[in-house]
């Protein structure tokens, strides 16, 4: 199909030659796969380790708990997804939609509206929001860290805005990292493939004041993919990122952690021409910089008050030459205080962020300002408490001042009730907000060009400062156990937007050049409502076993207000989330020393741009070679080769054709 | 098209698969393991049943010899698995090794040193009480407020983390001694006022 393919044979064979010479160095660790001996640390660690779920109600709770559409993806989920990014590890989850569009860009939503540039989920790492306002999203090309330190991703579908802000609009996701006293030692994985080659090296060791301490380094480089016909997408990419975490104390816990990364790669965009109207295909290579410093601050008195304290400052960069380059610096303050309350708890906090950035202009593309800084003040509050024994009430709300659109207010009220031991239902009724991006507020990008005699005819896309787009969300759940072995999760959301924002044909204009002037203008004629279902369960039917399935279904109805004339919107919205997805997932452990796992999962198809359902398997095995060195093996993307995700987005005419991938990964230590 | 039909097969068959999967579910009844997401619990809850032992003097009539096993129970549910063999299986308590017994009966775990009884026991506080207390047993339970209706050490999740809190007054009445390196880290719960030995 393309051009002749890395040896995957030698990658491994380097990979493994390497590995091995270090495995000397490393201590045993114990035998059991998969098995962390906590007994081997002192009581007062064990007192610091952190369990599950905070992302849907901002303090840590089981998920039985929670009046919220969760799910986890534990570490143990990511060791046996055969994922190699954390982006592909969110396919685990039910009720979101994760496609790929080229070798670094995804497209990734929840209950619907995806898109790459989709703008409804936020995404966090350890606290830190993962998001560039310049689209309202996540560029997941530089979302990144050792997959064997990642403690969990916790997944809320559905509105988290009254604790998390703007932007939870159709889902939370917070990337959780291990507590540095759980990566003790060195840990070495090389990863190589049909596709890609990771390395990573990890340290970690205990301090003399009685902290933790890791450093990381990271590598990774990918293959460029191609498009129907075979045509190379030009985006080989490769990325190396170093960081470390620090955490110290059990009542009083201080954690310092930071990052910096650098890569760079390429995409083939579709840009305006007027030698091919109205658009054609330009490889566009991309250099990605950045880095955070974050530390946060814990205190727990007794165990009914604690407040938390943090603050990051993140940088990144971004350059497409001779298209945009954005450098954005932001500093976050964060304040949140937990007191029992009676029979509940009053939680609230308090939140600032100033992000400062400069955005370069070139032809095709540019903003009106090059130099701006936004501000966002928000504070939040919520009560819970409890009614009777068996069920548990929350109100809370955020306010939020920005910039750009004002004054935000974003309310919930949930309730959870513990019918038995087993089973819980909960409702709840939120109001979620997402403030428009850079892109949609100010933004000036010539989509196309039709040539004309004499003078051309440009077709913009402008920001035109429209309004925040609003959604009132009604959900309820229900979480059933049968027996100790088997769970089962359902979801079910009535959702309502108004205000959406669609992109309105203007006056023609005659510009300096005598070129006419097509516009767009960003407005919010639009309205959706979805209704869906999310369905997960897991199932241990034997000692050795363990299965875990789910289906999601969205309906997604679309509209325009009278008096749009969008012409493309609603058609692209509706047809980029699929209506169905199922997946089902085995694991076995076939003898203390070898671990089998297997995955099917299944995605309708899209209208927009023509992309067929599909049918993903993955098929991976897990071997301890030695009490130190594991390895594995496995198979991604099986009875999917050559297909694609998605159909086409503001900048990249179709998706790629994905392709079936084959790995071995070494790994020496914990 | 054909591609099409090929992939609403797959769906299909795996729509076929799930519902094998669940019938033969509802099929199986049988013996007791943790569900996935609470695994990471019960492996720190294992490893702290282990450090308590090292904190506990049990009497010394307890044992039967000075190398017998120190037996770790776990009463009606299991929400452990195989991770308590695998955290006990290499360690030793001085020269003694770790015995681990489960059962739904009472009077199957009466040589028991330290006793867990899962969430959902508390209904069963008062049995579990009287067969504790009589025979110097460390019982360890999960449910918020065991404490008041027996038990000696109860764990709860405060601020996403795995704390414990020790009644130290019934462990008195168990004649068990719990050393202060212990207490320490734990939240003492005592008898209230007017309760004691009469309760």
């Amino acid at each position: 199909m393309h051009g002749a393919p890395r040896s995957p044979a030698r990658h491994v064979a380097s990979s493994l030659a390497a590995c091995l010479a270090v495995s000397s160095l490393v201590s045993p660790q114990g035998a059991e796969e998969d098995f962390p001996d906590y007994a081997t640390l002192p009581l007062e660690e064990l007192m610091t380790i952190e369990l599950e779920a905070t992302s849907a109600s901002r303090r840590p709770r089981a998920v039985s708990d929670t009046a919220a559409a969760v799910y986890v993806i534990t570490a143990e989920d990511l060791a046996r997804s055969g994922a190699t990014s954390l982006v592909d590890a969110l396919r685990l989850a039910p009720g979101v939609q994760v496609a790929q569009v080229s070798s670094n860009t995804w497209a990734v939503s929840a209950r619907g509206f995806n898109d790459t540039f989709s703008n409804k989920l936020l995404v966090m790492m350890d606290g830190r929001a993962l998001y560039s306002p310049i689209f309202a999203g996540t560029f997941w090309d530089v979302q990144d860290y050792p997959l064997g330190d990642i403690e969990r991703i916790e997944v809320v579908r559905g509105p988290g805005a009254t604790l998390w802000g703007a932007n939870a609009v159709n889902g939370v996701i917070n990337i959780i990292t291990k507590s540095a006293r759980e990566t003790h030692g060195l840990a070495l994985a090389a990863l190589a493939g049909s596709r890609e080659s990771v390395g990573t090296l990890r340290y970690g060791l205990a301090l003399d004041d009685g902290g933790d301490l890791r450093v990381y380094g990271k590598v990774l480089g990918r293959d460029d993919l191609v498009h129907v016909g075979g045509v190379s997408n030009a985006d080989e990419w490769d990325q190396g990122r170093a960081g470390f975490r620090g955490d110290w104390g059990v009542e009083d816990r201080l954690t310092l952690q930071g990052d910096a990364y650098s890569g760079n790669g390429g995409n083939v965009f579709d840009l305006a021409s007027a030698s091919a109207p109205p658009t054609a295909p330009v490889a566009v290579d991309s250099e990605v910089r950045g880095g955070n410093l974050l530390a946060r601050w814990t205190r727990t008195f007794d165990s009914d008050q604690s407040f938390s304290l943090q603050a990051y400052f993140d940088r990144t960069e971004r350059n497409y030459p001779d298209f945009l380059s954005e450098d954005r610096s932001t500093l976050d303050l964060d304040f949140q205080q937990e007191s029992a309350l009676g029979d509940g708890a009053l939680i609230y906090g308090l939140g600032a962020r100033h992000s400062v950035a400069s955005i370069t202009r070139s032809p095709l593309l540019s903003f009106d300002d090059e130099q701006r800084d936004d501000t966002l003040i928000s504070a939040f509050a919520q009560l819970e408490w409890a009614l009777g024994e068996r069920s548990l009430m929350l109100v809370g709300t955020k306010l939020e001042q920005n910039d750009v659109t004002g004054f935000e207010i974003q309310p919930t009220v949930r309730g959870v009730w513990h019918v038995s031991e087993e089973q819980s239902v909960w409702l709840a009724a939120s109001r979620a907000v997402r403030t428009p991006s850079h892109g949609e507020e100010d933004v000036t990008l010539i989509a196309g060009i039709l040539p004309g005699a004499g003078s051309d005819t440009l077709l913009v896309l402008k920001g035109n400062d429209p309004e925040a787009e609003s959604l009132w969300a009604y959900e309820a759940g229900w979480r059933r156990e049968l027996g100790p072995r088997l769970a089962l999760d359902l979801a079910v959301f009535f959702n309502t937007y108004d205000d959406l924002i669609t992109f309105e044909p203007g006056d023609p204009i005659v510009n300096g050049s005598g070129d006419t002037v097509l516009p767009f203008l960003t407005q919010n004629l639009g309205e959706a409502n979805t209704y869906g279902a999310e369905l997960a369960g897991t199932w241990v039917p034997a000692e050795r076993w363990e299965l875990a399935g789910s289906y999601s279904f969205l309906s997604l109805d679309y509209d325009v207000e009278s008096g749009s004339a969008d012409p493309l919107t609603q058609e692209e919205i509706e047809g980029s989330s699929p209506a169905h997805q199922a997946r089902l997932s085995a694991s076995w452990l076939v003898h203390p020393d070898l671990r089998l796992n297997a995955e099917l999962a299944w995605v309708d198809d899209l209208d927009h741009g023509d992309v067929s359902s599909y049918t993903r398997g993955t098929l991976g095995a897990e071997w301890s070679l030695c009490d130190a060195a594991r390895l594995r093996v496995f198979a991604q993307n099986l009875l999917h080769d050559g297909e694609r995700e998605f159909g086409s987005t503001l900048l990249q005419a179709n998706g790629v054709e994905v392709e079936s991938a084959f790995y071995a990964e070494l790994r020496i230590g914990n | 098209m054909g591609e099409q039909r090929c992939d609403r097969r797959g769906l299909l068959r795996l729509l076929i698969l799930a519902a094998l999967t669940l019938a033969s579910a509802a099929c199986l009844g049988g013996d007791l393991h943790a569900v996935q997401g609470s695994r990471k619990e019960y492996q720190l809850k294992a490893a702290f049943l282990y450090n308590f032992t090292s904190f506990v003097t049990w009497p010394k009539e307890r044992f039967a010899n000075e190398s017998a096993p120190l037996v770790i129970g776990v009463f009606g549910e299991d929400p452990f698995g195989e991770t308590l063999e695998l955290t006990f299986r290499d360690r030793k308590h001085g020269a003694r090794g770790f015995e681990i017994r489960r059962s739904h009966k009472l009077e199957e775990l009466q040589d028991c040193h330290l006793l867990f009884a899962a969430a959902g026991h508390k209904k069963d506080a008062a049995a579990l009480r009287a067969h504790c207390q009589s025979r110097s047993i460390l019982l360890v339970s999960e449910d918020p407020g065991f404490l008041e209706q027996g038990g000696i050490v109860n764990f709860v999740i405060v601020e996403n983390t795995v704390r414990f809190e020790i009644q130290v007054d019934e462990a008195k009445r168990s004649n068990l001694k719990i050393s202060s390196r212990l207490l320490r880290l734990a939240r003492i719960v005592r008898d209230r006022e007017g309760e004691g030995e009469e309760r």
